[in-house]
């Protein structure tokens, strides 16, 4: 199944220069991007026990002021900062759908991804490997059937999000008769979050636990559509081939009801049938109006790990917590919006005595919009977390200018502290930065940021360190098409006369 | 000398033209003047024998008019019958009404053509009015007659014949048209319908229009058997009048309920086309249900896109339980590349779903999942390459000695409450051997990783191999 995608990009190809298809309609969007970043880690070293100084803190440092931490085994450890590198990470995104083969109904979706770094060094996450086909599938709609096959999306709340993929099969039927949808898929899985299959080295670095093959995924939704309710039931289950054991096997519920216009419950979960616990589930109720617009909710959330690693019989305790949001249009130039949540861990059952973690935290934020003048934008807000683990407070704010429908300049910049509550040191970052975006013409647009971040790791030791620098990126995006396409839909014809 | 022979050059070309275009010009073989001729003929049908007798020519011959203009007795004239029939729309046959009214009384052209008490061929055209008088219909103008009334004396619009479209544009507005609620199908559509059968259109519609007035708003026109019966007249140009929207839209619960309802009621005036004003994406089934634009069909009431009221400025973190429940609906509107432009993380791009400071920020996000992580991210693809180069990810040496979690010097001997608050964060650095050193039977020193609740049955069931991992063969049964 490894030849899957190129088999289905080779295939789009065929078609679109396929003599017989010269009246194939098509849109093709290229994005292209890059952008010069830095980075600066820390290196770890140790010095023999016997080189360690006494501080002034009466702390143990290295000669040259690192505080080190020694266990007796002859060594102290430390973290010294690493020198700052630099990558130039670029990427071009190519989107293609092709349709009018001269069968009513068929479509071909092909969305792949070229990934480099222009210094060759692929120090920033996301730059390999170095193609990645997202997408690349058909898809055949015929009197309420809808066939796909290839590398095809793999939505849903048991999916990968939006970027999940299977390379298989999903048929779905559209009942017209009765509001219902119900759509079975089956097909080759890839790991949580990425489109690698379980079996990449990138995915489990050493290999300890990975599956021989990539696993066997199989599913069915049942979805109900009335005027006031929409619900989509989900099961699905993972298998690893070799082994014929379960990688997972979840099932899941969302719901949407809208009593009023303007009253909206959400409310969805998923069940974990292979460990038997309630992984991540909320409901929240919805209130919009013109100048108004509010939520509760409630939340519960549990990571979910694949069986084929170990981590899910650590036991990853959930948390359950409410949230809000309230946002008013106090006058039509001028809104503010504050949202804020709150939640607890449940028990543990790892708690010690020396270690004090918390098991709370919340978050909340308050952001204003406004638009003075036409096409001036101006955006300010702060937010505050305090969570275990880390927390981070800051302010930031962003001025936009919109001129003649062509050009978009803003000028942005925010202040952020971030302290981590298992290290010993605080983080705070400033930043500023201008963007300008320019439509060339209609489906073509350039764009380019320029960002100055002067960021500082304060420790009392030698370990501190200023990670300044700049950051720059440039991006262009352009989509070609034939006719006709909906994004200018053809005018109503001029009524035809026949005397 | 010379400038008086061109001024007189001039004036006599300019008289020569003027007596050029004058006796060219149409007018002067329509001028005639029955007044002046009141003392010569005694009968209308001497020269307007089809008056009286069918198939007889309407109008005198210029043979009969020289009879006495030779240019001796009087001057010669030009004069033609019309080589087209008289632009109308009436159905008036002046034999029979001649014949119907010598019936009952003597009949004579002058009873139409002549106001009353008017002198012998004071001529002038028919008025409604008169005709409504001999009828006997009731009513004071002719455009508010019954239905019926209107074939009395009008042929349909479609086949009258030379009419102009300045005068088919002055026809007159019957009351019923200033009704408020005239453009309901319940008020019109009734109307057409009322007075005939399937395939046939009332006559007062057919008097007045044609099919191309109707399909301007129509959608179904095609489908409409009393539009498709009203038949064409080129000259009929005239447009209907803004339509307004029906009251329902403009309600609060029609964004959610307009597509629910029966499409037979939309596809009178919406085209696909006007539903892909917002569902530009996919076509919903209902939309789907309705006329593509195209000959002999309206395009459609006019719509503009706009965003749904649950798009609020919080809507973009707050959308996915909405998708979960009813991506279809999503998907009406929008393409999947839109979805990917945020859910795919581009390596190379600055603007994406995270705010700009994220880097610094994602700490407290991560640690936390305010959202989840791995969603979009794999903790080992993503997470760990980034540590990695950062010199946080160590498979040297373990938990505290040295470590990263320098902030309290006990961590590694308590750090299991912070483990299982945030285990995706400790994948995202360490690798399942690192924890396996203590946590394993078989490879490590047996320090149980099994918290509250741990259903070890069942996952024996789901997939033994990972109790064997750690346990080896000796895996421990619930007794």
């Amino acid at each position: 199944m490894r030849f899957l995608p190129a088999v289905a990009v080779g295939v789009g190809l065929a078609l679109a220069v396929a003599p017989s298809a010269t009246a194939q309609s098509w849109r093709l969007r290229l994005d292209a991007a890059g952008q010069r970043v830095g980075f600066r880690g820390v290196i770890a070293d140790s010095i023999p026990e016997a080189d360690a100084l006494t501080g002034l803190s009466s702390g143990k440092i290295t000669p040259d002021g690192f505080a080190v931490n020694c266990f007796n085994d002859g060594y102290c450890h430390y973290w010294r900062p690493g020198e700052l590198r630099r990558g130039v990470p670029a990427t071009l995104t190519s989107d293609l759908t092709m349709w009018g083969f001269g069968i009513s109904g068929l479509r071909v979706r092909v969305r792949s991804r070229l990934h480099t770094d222009l210094t060759g060094d692929r120090l920033w996450p996301g730059s390999s490997p170095t193609t990645q086909v997202q997408e690349a599938y058909a898809e055949y709609i015929r009197d309420g059937w809808t066939f796909e096959g290839g590398r095809i999306p793999d939505h849903g709340r048991l999916g990968n999000s939006a970027l999940g993929a299977i390379d298989g099969g999903r048929a779905a039927l559209r009942l017209d008769q009765v509001p219902l949808d119900l759509s079975l898929y089956g097909g080759w899985g890839f790991a949580r979050g990425t489109l690698l299959s379980v079996t990449s080295p990138a995915v489990n670095p050493l290999l300890d636990y990975a599956p021989e093959a990539r696993q066997l995924v199989a599913g069915a939704t049942l979805g109900a559509h009335l005027p006031r309710v929409n619900a989509e039931v989900e099961y699905r289950r993972e298998v690893d081939p070799v082994s014929d054991y379960f990688v997972s096997e979840r099932a899941a519920l969302s719901v949407q009801f809208r009593p009023t216009a303007r009253v909206r419950l959400t409310g969805g979960g998923d069940y974990d049938l292979a460990q038997g616990n309630l992984g991540t589930a909320e409901v929240a109720l919805a209130y919009t109006a013109p100048r108004l617009w509010a939520t509760v909710g409630a939340r519960h959330y549990r990571p979910f790990f694949d069986l084929w690693t170990v981590w899910g019989v650590f036991s990853p305790t959930p948390y359950r917590g409410v949230n809000g949001t309230l946002g008013v249009g106090i006058t039509s130039k001028i809104q503010v919006r504050g949202s804020g949540e709150w939640f607890r861990y449940d028990a543990a059952g790892a708690t010690t005595p020396t270690v004090t973690i918390e098991d709370r935290g919340w978050r909340a934020g308050l952001e204003a919009t406004v638009t003075p003048v036409e096409g001036w934008t101006v955006q300010g807000g702060a937010h505050s977390e305090f969570l275990p683990g880390a927390s981070s407070r800051g302010v930031d704010g962003r001025v936009t200018w919109r001129m003649q429908e062509s050009w978009t300049v803003s000028v942005q910049g925010g202040a952020l502290e971030r302290p981590l509550e298992l290290r010993f040191q605080d983080a705070g970052v400033t930043w500023l930065g201008a963007a300008a975006d320019y439509r060339v013409a209609d489906r073509w647009n350039v764009g380019a940021t320029v960002d100055r971040y002067w960021e500082s790791r304060d420790r009392p030791d030698a370990a501190a360190f200023d990670w300044n620098q700049w950051r720059m990126g440039v991006r262009a995006s352009l989509t070609l098409r034939s006719e006709p396409d909906r994004w200018s839909l053809p005018p109503g014809r001029p009524r035809q006369v026949t005397p | 000398m010379r400038i008086r022979a061109l001024f007189g050059g001039f004036v006599l070309s300019a008289l020569c033209g003027v007596a050029f275009l004058a006796a060219r010009s149409p007018a002067a073989e329509e001028t005639f003047s029955h007044p002046k001729h009141a003392k010569l003929f005694v009968s209308c049908s001497t020269c307007h024998t089809a008056a009286e007798r069918a198939g007889a020519t309407m109008y005198p011959t210029a043979v009969q008019c020289a009879a006495c203009h030779d240019g001796t007795r009087q001057p010669v004239v030009t004069w033609k019958a019309p080589a087209t029939p008289r632009a109308s729309n009436l159905a008036f046959n002046h034999v029979q009404h001649l014949a119907k009214r010598g019936r009952r009384t003597p009949g004579t052209c002058a009873d139409c053509h002549t106001a009353s008490g008017g002198k012998w061929m004071s001529v002038r055209g028919p008025q409604a009015e008169q005709c409504l008088t001999c009828h006997k219909l009731p009513a004071k103008s002719h455009v508010s007659l019954p239905d019926s009334a209107c074939a009395t004396c009008h042929v349909p619009l479609s086949r009258a014949a030379g009419l102009t479209s300045e005068r088919i544009a002055a026809f007159p507005k019957p009351p019923s048209h200033d009704a408020p609620n005239f453009q309901a199908a319940s008020a019109h559509g009734a109307q057409a319908k009322a007075t005939t059968g399937s395939g046939h259109v009332a006559v007062s519609c057919a008097t007045c229009h044609v099919r191309t007035y109707c399909v301007a708003c129509h959608v179904n026109a095609p489908e409409v058997p009393q539009i498709q019966a009203l038949g064409l007249n080129a000259a009929a140009t005239a447009t209907p009048p803004p339509v307004a929207a029906p009251a329902d839209h403009a309600k609060g619960d029609f964004e959610t309920r307009h597509g629910t309802q029966n499409a037979s009621a939309c596809r009178t005036c919406h085209t696909q086309e006007s539903c892909a004003a917002c569902h530009n994406a996919q076509l919903p089934g209902t939309a789907r249900a309705l006329f593509s634009a195209g000959p002999d069909r309206g395009h459609g009431a006019s719509t503009t896109g706009k965003l749904p009221s649950s798009h609020t400025p919080t809507w973009k973190t707050s959308h996915g339980p909405v998708a979960d429940a009813s991506m279809r609906s999503c998907a009406s509107c929008h393409r999947r590349e839109s979805c990917l432009a945020c859910h795919v993380p581009d390596p190379a791009g600055r603007n994406g779903y995270h705010p700009a400071s994220f880097l610094t920020r994602h700490p407290a996000e991560a640690y936390s999942r305010s959202g989840t992580c791995s969603d979009c991210h794999n903790q080992a693809q993503f997470c760990q390459s980034c540590h990695q180069s950062a010199g946080v990810v160590t498979q040297r040496s373990l938990l505290g000695a040295g470590g990263y979690h320098d902030g309290n010097r006990q961590f590694f001997v308590g750090h299991g409450q912070a483990a299982r608050q945030a285990l995706e964060s400790c994948a995202s650095c360490h690798v399942e051997r690192d924890c396996l050193t203590c946590h394993s039977v078989v490879k490590g020193r047996g320090y149980s990783p099994h918290g509250p609740n741990f259903d070890s049955e069942r996952l024996l069931r789901k997939n033994p191999q990972l109790c064997t991992a750690c346990h080896g063969t000796a895996i421990p049964r619930r007794q």
